[in-house]
């Protein structure tokens, strides 16, 4: 047992000390999410039909009054803004269904200010101005403070007694039915991320099991094999590590997504982590399986290469469902990715699966034993 | 006593047999060579002894035990070295030796390991930028490290330079001595003479001689070599007719005389040199070796 955490010390060195290692299988999956994330939380939201660049701010009125109506007067300035003034109950309603991103909450207290603004001063009090603001639409919340602040200003002329409470969801507290708003399938980010997770969970897999033909090339599995060490300890501690490094991979990636992007989050992470495990094994038994049919690490790549472009482009893990034609998801049942990331959808963000969860638990199980199979059969130690 | 026994052995890769018949036997506490050029069969050998391999055919028994049916029971008792085997590249060699002491049951400490083979200055490097040389002790330094009672060693020097050469059969020379039996595969002749106390010479997979390396020249050679390297006498064939010399051989860069008396050759070229017109300015005297041997035995020779 020493031996095998010697052994699993030793290749951990051997991966955290390659700069080659580290950027694929830590540093790209993060610049991916973010390069998603930013890009998708950017559209357009396609569910609201919205065609211009306008961004949907609704505006609660808790008192029909001179100030509010001043503040929601200077938001519908802003040409980007598409006001609308709702009742509370509506506005976090559509909030938390993801109609708009934004949700400004007037209170009735507002209308006492010009006189009030002095008491508060002096006790040291402020009003608090609830603001709802889905996490990828935070850009808004410059505007919304400068409209503020430059309201506040003109009709008091003095100093800020407002103070924002900044929400990024809507919670039950705040007396509404909420769902997290996993059924309604509008956020892209949902979508995208988790098929991101699912792809450098697959190129962890497929890639990482070419070190396997390196060690074979160099002899050092032949020098290990002369060693009293059991030859299969030295693949399992393989496997362990890429396990573990999955893990890191799944939790970056759910990380940034979640607090950068608003990525939804729908299960236990004892949950996400039985997923990304079933992916990991699966693809990590593909990629061993792919190695017996190559000589060289060159040859490996070439046939990783393949393997991975075919299964990242067809596999609709870069767009929405709603995107992708017709012809395209019926190549997607082929791509044992379109699986593990429909899974991983569901698993991550509670999206309802495509093939039913039966269906991509059963294809993954069966891709790992297949693959483990195969692997076994052909496997040569040089 | 007898530690290592090879009777018969025999592996085919396809059609070809690359080792074919081969028997040997090394005592304990001898350093065992085996002579021959690359692909008679010695890393073969090497690997089925070492229970790397299996054979088709044969009897191996190290340690009274057959490698191929307990390769624990005999791994644990052996140190190997394999020929171009690499070691993890971002370790670093005191990292290596550590990493491989710890397979072992009875390991020899990591700092002495390393203070054999020279490698203290560079326990803390990391193995890719090692030297050919150093790489080659680091992988000796794994085989010594396991304190086995038998350490295997396929091509030690290759790669190495004459200095670096002559230290490293110096740490095999402690093994010995240390009472540990060496078995050790190589191309070089000198290796074979100057370290080995028995040889056992390869080709085609079969041992074509096998002895101490001065049983194997006296065996063959009562003779003395004269070696002439004058372009002007290749293929010169009036030294056929020297009455003194018993064989020439014409090799690329040199012609070999054999002959049991000296003083005549040497004046019968005199004479020779002499009528062809052209003055004799450069020849060695040297006495048989081992590559005289195999050259004798298998008509090609070891080393290019």
């Amino acid at each position: 047992m020493k031996a095998f955490f010697q052994l699993l010390t030793a290749n951990m060195k051997e991966i955290f000390r390659d700069r080659m290692q580290l950027w694929w299988f830590i540093l790209f999956p993060v610049l991916f999410v973010t390069g998603f994330g930013v890009v998708y939380s950017g559209v357009v939201n396609p569910a609201a039909g919205d065609e211009t660049m306008k961004f949907e701010v609704s505006i609660v009125n808790e008192e029909e009054g001179a100030f509010a109506a001043a503040i929601t007067g200077a938001f519908m300035e802003v040409p980007e803004f598409a006001v609308q003034t709702r009742r509370k109950k509506e506005a976090l309603q559509e909030f938390a269904e993801g109609k708009t991103g934004l949700v400004l909450i007037l209170p009735a207290e507002l209308e006492a200010l010009p006189v009030a603004a002095g008491d508060l001063i002096k006790e040291n009090r402020k009003i608090e101005i609830p603001v709802y603001c889905r996490p990828d639409k935070m850009f808004l919340m410059y505007g919304v403070n400068k409209i503020l602040s430059g309201a506040e200003k003109e009709v008091l002329g003095q100093p800020s007694v407002m103070e924002i409470k900044l929400n990024t969801a809507v919670t039950h507290e705040d007396g509404l039915d909420i769902n997290g708003g996993n059924d309604t399938g509008f956020n892209t980010i949902d979508y995208i991320l988790p098929g991101v997770l699912a792809m450098t969970i697959m190129q962890l897999g497929l890639f990482g099991s070419i070190r396997v033909l390196a060690l074979r090339v160099t002899r050092i599995l032949k020098l290990l094999g002369a060693t009293p060490l059991p030859r299969g300890m030295y693949l399992a501690g393989e496997i362990l590590i890429r396990v573990g490094l999955s893990f890191i991979q799944a939790l970056i990636v759910i990380v940034i997504g979640h607090y950068w992007f608003g990525l939804t989050l729908a299960n236990n992470w004892l949950y996400i982590a039985g997923w990304v495990l079933l992916g990991t094994a699966a693809f990590v038994s593909m990629g061993y399986m792919f190695t017996t049919f190559a000589k060289t690490v060159e040859s490996g790549n070439a046939i990783m290469q393949l393997a991975q472009l075919l299964m990242m482009f067809l596999s609709g893990i870069f767009m929405p469902l709603d995107f992708i034609p017709g012809y395209l998801r019926a190549v997607m049942r082929f791509m044992p990715l379109s699986y593990l990331a429909d899974g991983m959808r569901y698993a991550i963000a509670g999206n309802p699966s495509l093939y039913g969860i039966t269906t991509d638990l059963a294809v993954l199980l069966g891709l790992t034993i297949l693959c483990l199979i195969i692997t076994v059969k052909r496997f040569r130690w040089e | 006593m007898t530690v290592i026994e090879v009777k018969n052995l025999t592996k085919k890769y396809g059609n070809l047999k690359a080792v074919d018949g081969l028997s040997l036997s090394v005592a304990k506490g001898e350093i065992f060579g085996m002579l021959g050029p690359n692909g008679a069969g010695k890393s073969t050998t090497f690997e089925i002894i070492t229970g790397i391999l299996r054979r088709d055919a044969g009897d191996v028994k190290v340690l009274g035990v057959d490698p191929e049916k307990q390769p624990a029971a005999v791994k644990t008792r052996i140190g190997v070295q394999l020929q171009a085997a690499q070691t993890f590249s971002k370790l670093t060699v005191e990292e290596t030796l550590k990493l491989f002491a710890g397979f072992y049951p009875n390991p020899l400490p990591v700092e002495e390991t390393m203070a054999r083979l020279d490698l203290l200055e560079k326990k803390n490097s990391r193995v890719e930028t090692l030297s050919g040389g150093q790489r080659q002790r680091l992988a000796v330094a794994i085989a010594i490290i396991s304190n086995g009672e038998i350490i295997f060693l396929d091509e030690p020097t290759v790669g190495l330079d004459p200095q670096a050469r002559r230290n490293l059969w110096g740490a095999i020379l402690e093994l010995k001595d240390a009472g540990k039996t060496v078995f050790l595969t190589t191309h070089f002749m000198e290796e074979a003479q100057n370290l080995c106390d028995r040889v056992a010479i390869i080709d085609y997979g079969r041992v074509v001689a096998l002895g101490t390396p001065q049983e194997l020249i006296s065996a063959h050679f009562q003779e003395m070599s004269l070696e002439l390297v004058q372009p002007e006498l290749r293929n010169e064939p009036k030294l056929r007719e020297l009455t003194s010399v018993t064989e020439v051989v014409q090799l690329n860069d040199h012609t070999v005389l054999r002959t049991p008396n000296l003083t005549a050759t040497i004046q019968e070229l005199s004479a020779l040199v002499n009528t062809l017109g052209i003055k004799l300015d450069d020849f060695r005297i040297r006495q048989a070796n081992l590559e005289d041997v195999f050259l004798k035995l298998t008509g090609r020779r070891i080393s290019q």
